[in-house]
């Protein structure tokens, strides 16, 4: 895989504190340049013009959730390829997988720690693209 | 075979055998005489011929055995009479048995030294002497000119004496080879031989076909005689075992046998009445009969007795009555009486037959009782015979599924089936029952109305003694109400673990945004209390999250990842994650002894789940600057895997607590500790989930070991068990 930089993350999350704790966590502890969305139907809408180099989204979202927001990204060509980690709660070993399977580069659990979110995502990012 | 053989036909062979060796042996002696006759016959007469002939012919055989020269003409006189008689060597003595002429130079001068020259041939008679000798080696070869083959041939010497008015002149003596004739009577000997000998065994088969006929008839005849001997013996056994068998069946028989006489007495008491009755045989003979019956029942009895025994209208009456008995010390039991009349030997007797049936009675109770339950219980009940066609369906059945017991009885339970069930389903419930006798678990069904329904069943085989099937018995139940319920209770579990995580991550990560200094420096005091809010908020996700497990597990709803794991490398990876934790104690945490390669079947999720627990506990527990020791061991077919600290140990009367919800021997350990009090519970769940046992010992003060055992996979199981995913319905 090729080297890339990870600068634009795009953060899909229904919960307005956490999504609020999270674009702190990325900006002031990370340096991203960070967008957030609200739903998954949101992140479909947006993801084609903010052209995000990741996106980092919630799986139990009303409406659109996690899984389902990934495969309308899939279809669209401008997101065809942008990886995507899953910001989800404790899961079962199962699910862990199905997420994997689903085409979600990696899995993050919350609660999460917001001094060491940052560099959970860079680890992640490294692995597949350093 | 031999037994069967009549005498007349042994003495025939016997004969048989004499006669053949007889023949054989005279022909044989008889062979051997004439051979000698013929060739001593032979000999002599060859022998005359050529001195016949010389005596004849030759010129001068004074002259010769005078000692006067041999002409050439004469030389060639000899060898002829010699060719002509079969001679291959001669030689000719003078009076003196001085060798004159010889077919063997090297003879002539020589002298005769045997005693017989003087004693049978100097006399004028012929002197004979026949034996075998080798020919070839010596000087015998070729004097005559006639090629002799090597070996060993007859020969014949024999001196013939020259008279010639009566006075002895000489000798001449002649060998004469007599193989070919010997052959030629040998030829003859072993002829006449070969003809008897056929001849016997012509004489021999003939018999023996008689032979062999008349000992097939008399085998048979022999066997039919100890059959039938052997049916006499055993019907006159029989005939003796009659009398004491009838006498021995009176005495064993189930039933009490009483017999009364005509007066009322009682005449005989069989050791089964002594069983019913309680009473010694001796202790009632000659009482009354009414002394074994309830009071109340007397009179009528003997009412009966009276007329029954004097109605000769009545031959071989029999009366069946359900009566009441009394045991010696008096209690009063249900008796089945069955009386008949007899006449033995002139007198009236009659014969009472007393079965005490409380046992039948209190069969029969429970019968009603099973039969009340069977109609009045809620549960479903459906009953097959051996190849599962309905016999028996009970109300709640009917209830449950809408089919009366007429719309079933004779089918199959297949018209229950929703199809919401593969066959494969199926196959595992009839495996499973045929294995172990038993199925249960739920299943879908359609009800009579088309509905389908879910059902709790249980389906029990019930075998005679031997084993073999006789029904199958299907208790079921309707859990329709209960899914539903439970149901609710997942959905509720899920939102929960929702709504409760979703504030608490806001709340934790706030807090952690502040510690972290991203909005800025707060006053020491604030960052303290921040501190606390924060390790809390961290302990309400895990308690949150053990509760969560414990729900799901203990409602069968936790997913395990079962495949084939490395023990060691898990145990690595729980001493690594726990390594922060250890030196936040200061307690070190050391693999004292492990079993290399050892392999258990789990989920590795869960089993670090499992030692993480374990090893967090004893970092916890254990006092500072000590040690924490890890073991693996081998024992019977499992591996076990303990975990030692050098904590203050687990007071005995807490025991039974250890592994409950919320149990921490000091209720202030729990916020101390940061633990949730869920830790155990759970890795007891998840340990016998997995098919093994977790337990502990612990000498207060001292050291305390907690330890789990699993089944070890085997290498060679290795290769059949995949990785397969169990859910618990």
């Amino acid at each position: 895989m090729a080297k890339r930089r990870l600068s634009h993350i795009l953060y899909v999350e229904d919960d307005a504190d956490i999504r609020e704790i999270v674009r702190l966590s990325l900006e002031s502890v990370g340096g991203f340049n960070i967008a957030v969305c609200a739903s998954g139907v949101a992140a479909v809408e947006v993801a084609p013009s903010v052209k995000p180099d990741l996106i980092l989204m919630d799986v139990m979202m009303p409406d659109m959730d996690g899984p389902s927001t990934l495969r309308a990204l899939r279809a669209l060509p401008e997101t065809t390829t942008t990886p995507v980690i899953f910001f989800t709660a404790k899961v079962q070993p199962g699910d862990l997988e199905q997420y994997k399977e689903s085409g979600a580069l990696d899995v993050i659990f919350k609660p999460f720690d917001p001094m060491r979110l940052p560099s959970d995502i860079s680890r992640i990012w490294a692995k597949h693209y350093g | 075979m031999y037994r069967y053989l009549a005498p007349r036909d042994k003495k025939l062979i016997a004969q048989l055998a004499v006669v053949a060796a007889l023949s054989l042996v005279s022909v044989y002696l008889v062979g051997r005489y004439a051979e000698s006759v013929f060739l001593r016959t032979e000999s002599e007469a060859a022998s005359v011929r050529m001195a016949n002939f010389l005596s004849k012919n030759l010129s001068d055989l004074d002259n010769i055995l005078g000692g006067g020269s041999v002409t050439e003409a004469d030389r060639a006189l000899f060898e002829h009479a010699a060719h002509m008689g079969g001679v291959f060597r001669y030689k000719l003595f003078n009076a003196d048995g001085q060798i004159v002429h010889a077919s063997r130079p090297t003879d002539i001068g020589r002298r005769v030294s045997a005693s017989y020259f003087d004693t049978v041939v100097r006399q004028g008679e012929s002197y004979f002497s026949i034996a075998y000798r080798p020919i070839g080696t010596t000087a015998y070869t070729d004097e005559l000119g006639t090629p002799y083959e090597e070996g060993v041939v007859l020969v014949s010497e024999r001196y013939v004496p020259i008279v010639d008015n009566a006075i002895f002149r000489g000798a001449l003596e002649v060998y004469i080879d007599m193989t070919p004739l010997l052959r030629r009577l040998r030829g003859v000997t072993l002829g006449a031989l070969a003809g008897v000998s056929l001849l016997l065994v012509i004489v021999g088969l003939l018999n023996g076909v008689f032979i062999y006929r008349n000992l097939i008839e008399r085998r048979q005849r022999i066997r039919e005689l100890e059959t039938a001997r052997h049916k006499a013996e055993n019907l006159a056994l029989e005939l003796r075992e009659g009398a004491a068998r009838a006498e021995a069946i009176i005495n064993n028989v189930v039933d009490g046998v009483i017999t009364v006489d005509e007066s009322g007495a009682i005449e005989s008491f069989n050791p089964t009445a002594e069983r019913v009755f309680g009473y010694a045989a001796s202790e009632v003979i000659g009482k009354r009969f009414d002394m074994l019956l309830e009071e109340d029942r007397c009179q009528e009895y003997n009412t009966y007795i009276t007329r029954d025994l004097n109605q000769e209208s009545l031959p071989g009456g029999r009366y069946q009555y359900d009566e009441f008995g009394r045991y010696k010390d008096g209690t009063i039991f249900p008796i089945e009486l069955v009386a008949s009349k007899l006449v033995l030997q002139g007198r009236r007797l009659l014969v009472h037959i007393a079965r005490d049936i409380s046992e039948r009675r209190r069969a029969e109770k429970r019968l009603r009782l099973a039969a009340s339950v069977f109609d009045n219980t809620t549960e479903g009940i459906l009953i097959t015979d051996h190849r599962g066609s309905i016999e028996f369906v009970n109300p709640a059945f009917t209830a449950i599924t809408g089919y009366r017991s007429e719309e079933v009885i004779g089918k199959n339970p297949r018209v229950l089936q929703s199809g919401r069930q593969n066959k494969h389903f199926y196959e595992k419930m009839w495996e499973s029952i045929k294995d172990t006798g038993h199925w249960q678990g739920e299943i879908y069904n359609r009800r009579k109305n088309g509905e389908i329904y879910p059902q709790w069943l249980t389906i029990s085989a019930i075998r005679d003694h031997r084993g073999s099937t006789m029904n199958y018995v299907g208790v079921t139940w309707d859990i329709t109400e209960l899914k539903a319920s439970e149901r609710i209770k997942d959905e509720f579990i899920a939102t929960v673990s929702h709504e409760l995580r979703t504030p608490l991550t806001s709340i934790h990560g706030s807090l952690g945004l502040i510690l972290g200094g991203v909005a800025g420096r707060v006053s020491a005091k604030a960052q303290n209390l921040i501190q606390i809010a924060h390790g809390n908020s961290e302990r309400l996700v895990r308690l949150i999250n053990d509760i969560l497990d414990i729900a799901k597990m203990e409602a069968g709803k936790m997913r395990f990842h079962l495949r084939p794991l490395d023990l060691t490398s898990i145990i690595d990876q729980a001493i690594e994650t726990n390594q922060g934790l250890a030196s936040q104690y200061g307690v070190r945490i050391s693999v004292e002894q492990s079993v290399p390669g050892a392999t258990v079947v789990g989920d590795s999720d869960r089993l670090m789940q499992v030692f993480t627990n374990l090893l967090s506990n004893a970092v916890k527990y254990g006092p500072r600057d000590s040690e924490v020791y890890v073991s693996v061991t081998r024992n019977d077919g499992g591996l076990r895997v303990a975990v030692t600290d050098r904590g203050s140990g687990i007071p005995e009367h807490f025991r039974d607590k250890v592994f409950r919800k919320f149990a921490q021997a000091d209720a202030s350990d729990a916020r101390e500790k940061g633990g949730t009090g869920l830790g155990l519970s759970i890795s007891q769940l998840i340990v016998e989930r997995l098919g093994g046992r977790i337990d502990y010992y612990s000498e207060p003060g001292t050291a305390t070991t907690f330890y789990f055992e699993l089944p070890e996979l085997r290498k060679e199981s290795r290769q059949t068990s995949t990785e397969k995913e169990v859910h618990r319905v």
